[in-house]
């Protein structure tokens, strides 16, 4: 899994990705570092890490035919799957001010944080997990079409919700009780992606999804649930962050 | 008929087993049994391909699994025991207490194996009924049990015994050409047990009492399934044939009219009611009428044969909206088909004896062998289903009702190229 200590893919892992695909598509350094400035400028912001939006504006920008850029956007995937280390270093000179010298080194998840060295604040605000955005992406519409049906008849979601938690009191452990109570929580809060359980393990995730197939099949019917699946795992599956973890995990 | 005798005499040189002391009557009978025999086994994959197709892609495996299992397991467990507590030296008319593991001659032999086939039919009706959420080892145990004491018992009741040492019902004069109530009846209602015990799929019936319709992923394959059931009917009841087939004829024509009558049925009460003519229902509907002759296809003649099969049909179509008003959910209508349409042919068989058309008392005498049927198949597989899922856990988990039961219990899926990437995980993932 590529992702710093607290979960979250590093902006400098990202402009290391943007740097590698971009040096191996474009030998004038001139131009290489115009679409630099370009995704420093526009997409680095972004609280998704949408490199087909960014590889679409280089496309149009360097005049890309369909095979270039389906051969750059190809690379920007790559650079996703490698480890922060295999990745070429930024220059100092194209960095921004305020992050000329600390570009932070790459952590992978769960391990302590060693470094010293003063850790300048990221410019953008702490983004998810790959998991979770590859969850919430998948969650939304099956939510949405549960909550479509729920409006129509007061009561029932509330209803629902407390028959699965009838079954999962039922010889069910005390982390499977603690999930429902957690899923229980967010149907709460209408399945407001912000209001997402702090869940991240893949596993806990699949549990939700689950939970969320249970309501669909029992308030809209089988079949609609069986679509609504594939068809949220199939629209997950076009996120870049499904290169890291598929939304298949969660079926 | 000359030339019929010398395909017997050559298929019989070829025939391990037929001793060459027999009369020629009796070659040819065994001949035709073990053809017959063959065609039962056909039946099996018209099973597994009509409740595969009523099924939903991602158990397609598992429904097909059941089927080929089932024929293997059952066939095993029926030759050990089964037929010895059908067919052996009957005791007081309820249980044979001989001939186990079977190991005679030729001839009887042959008929052994076409037993076997039939006991597997019994068994594998309940498969397509509780398909998509039953575990796989236990469904296997059912269906062991079915073969060594549900189908067995009854069967010796109805079949058992000599003519001076019968089986009680078959002593009262009860009559079952060739298993409406002993092999359908039996596999229906004890279908009708097991479904009771599992409940309905996820999400089948709404909180408002709506049912949800679940179709099938294949129907084309579904009614090629029935085709071959149509084909392999013919073998099934023609193997009750007596020995000098006489009675053939008039066996294989109704066979093949009650089928023919059972489409028209179901047609025109989907007519009737409005609806469109569903496939699924009119091929339902052919299985239906074949049910609805099989006890009475020896006994009544080709016009009524028509009438019983007609009725079959309507009983195809009626029957599961019943169900479903009791929140049972049956996959492939298996009760309606097998359970309803058995215990209405056997009654038929009363209504429309030859020669003797009405008879009161051959009417009670076959609507209590009917009744007994109906109470002791749903009964003691009511029981059977219970105690397995006491103790072995009968319904698979709602995540693998989710996944499909192909992925969950054999690791395999049916359509891999349309389906992995869609509702499974990658094969090559976690489990």
């Amino acid at each position: 899994m590529v992702a710093n200590d607290n979960g979250s893919m590093g902006l400098n892992y990202r402009r290391r990705v943007i740097y590698q695909a971009l040096q191996n598509t474009f030998s004038d350094p001139q131009q290489l570092r115009v679409y630099f400035e370009l995704w420093q400028r526009e997409h680095s912001q972004e609280t998704h890490f949408v490199v087909t939006r960014f590889a679409a504006a280089v496309a149009k920008v360097a005049g890309l035919d369909a095979e270039q850029k389906s051969l750059f956007q190809r690379r920007l995937f790559q650079g996703l799957t490698q480890p922060y280390e295999s990745l070429p270093r930024v220059p100092d000179a194209w960095m921004p001010a305020a992050n000329q010298t600390d570009e932070q080194p790459f952590v992978p998840a769960g391990r302590e944080v060693q470094a010293a060295a003063p850790v300048a604040p990221e410019p953008v605000a702490r983004i998810d997990s790959v998991e979770r955005i590859v969850f919430k992406a998948f969650a939304q519409p099956i939510a949405a079409a549960i909550l479509a049906k729920a409006d129509r008849h007061p009561g029932v979601l509330q209803e629902a919700v407390d028959d699965l938690g009838t079954s999962a009191s039922t010889g069910a452990d005390s982390r499977t009780q603690a999930l429902h109570r957690a899923f229980k929580q967010w149907s709460g809060e209408r399945f407001a992606s912000d209001a997402l359980p702090p869940l991240h393990a893949p596993e806990d995730l699949q549990h939700l999804a689950h939970q969320l197939y249970l309501l669909a099949a029992d308030l809209i019917g089988p079949m609609q649930a069986d679509r609504l699946l594939a068809q949220a795992a199939a629209d997950a599956e076009r996120l870049p962050e499904a290169a890291l973890f598929s939304p298949q995990m969660l079926l | 008929m000359a030339r019929w005798y010398r395909w017997g005499f050559a298929i019989a040189a070829l025939t391990p087993g037929v001793a060459w002391a027999q009369t020629t009557e009796q070659v040819v009978h065994s001949v035709w049994i073990a053809t017959c025999a063959g065609f039962v086994l056909m039946m099996q994959p018209g099973f597994a391909l009509l409740e595969s197709g009523f099924c939903r892609a991602k158990n397609s495996v598992n429904v097909i699994m059941k089927n080929f299992t089932d024929c293997a397991i059952a066939s095993l467990a029926y030759w050990a025991v089964g037929f010895g507590l059908m067919f052996g030296l009957n005791w007081n008319g309820v249980v044979g207490i001989s001939d186990f593991f079977p190991a005679g001659d030729g001839a009887s032999l042959v008929n052994v194996l076409y037993q076997t086939f039939f006991a597997a039919t019994a068994a594998t009706i309940i498969s397509g009924a509780v398909a998509e959420r039953i575990r796989f080892m236990p469904y296997l145990v059912g269906s062991v049990v079915v073969v060594c004491l549900i189908y067995p018992l009854y069967g010796a009741w109805v079949w058992g015994g000599t003519a001076e040492n019968a089986g009680w019902l078959r002593g009262l004069g009860f009559l079952d050409t060739a298993g409406g109530a002993a092999v359908h009846m039996i596999g229906g209602f004890t279908a009708l047990g097991a479904i009771v015990v599992l409940g309905p799929r996820l999400g089948r019936f709404s909180r408002t009492g709506e049912v949800r319709d679940i179709p099938g992923h294949n129907l084309p394959l579904a009614a090629l399934g029935a085709f071959l059931l149509w084909v392999g009917w013919l073998g099934f009841n023609g193997g009750a044939a007596d020995p000098d087939f006489n009675d053939l004829g008039v066996i294989v024509l109704n066979t093949h009219l009650g089928a023919a009558a059972g489409v028209l049925g179901a047609m025109l009460t989907l007519a009737f009611h409005r609806r469109p003519l569903l496939m699924s229902a009119v091929i339902n509907g052919a299985l239906g009428g074949l049910v609805s002759v099989t006890a009475g296809a020896k006994y009544i003649d080709p016009g009524f044969a028509v009438v019983a099969g007609l009725v079959g049909g309507m009983i195809v179509v009626v029957g599961p909206a019943l169900l479903q008003r009791l929140k049972i959910d049956d996959v492939v209508d298996a009760v309606s088909v097998h359970g309803f349409c058995g215990l209405w042919g056997t009654i038929a068989v009363g209504l429309f004896m030859r020669d003797d058309l009405f008879d009161p008392g051959r009417i009670a005498v076959q609507a209590l062998g009917a009744g007994v049927a109906a109470a002791w198949a749903f009964g003691i597989g009511w029981l059977v289903y219970k105690a397995l899922d006491a103790t072995m856990g009968l319904r698979a988990s709602t995540e693998h009702e989710q996944r499909g039961l192909d992925y969950t219990e054999h690791y395999e899926i049916g359509y891999g190229e349309f389906m992995a990437a869609r509702t499974h995980r990658d094969l090559g993932g976690e489990g």
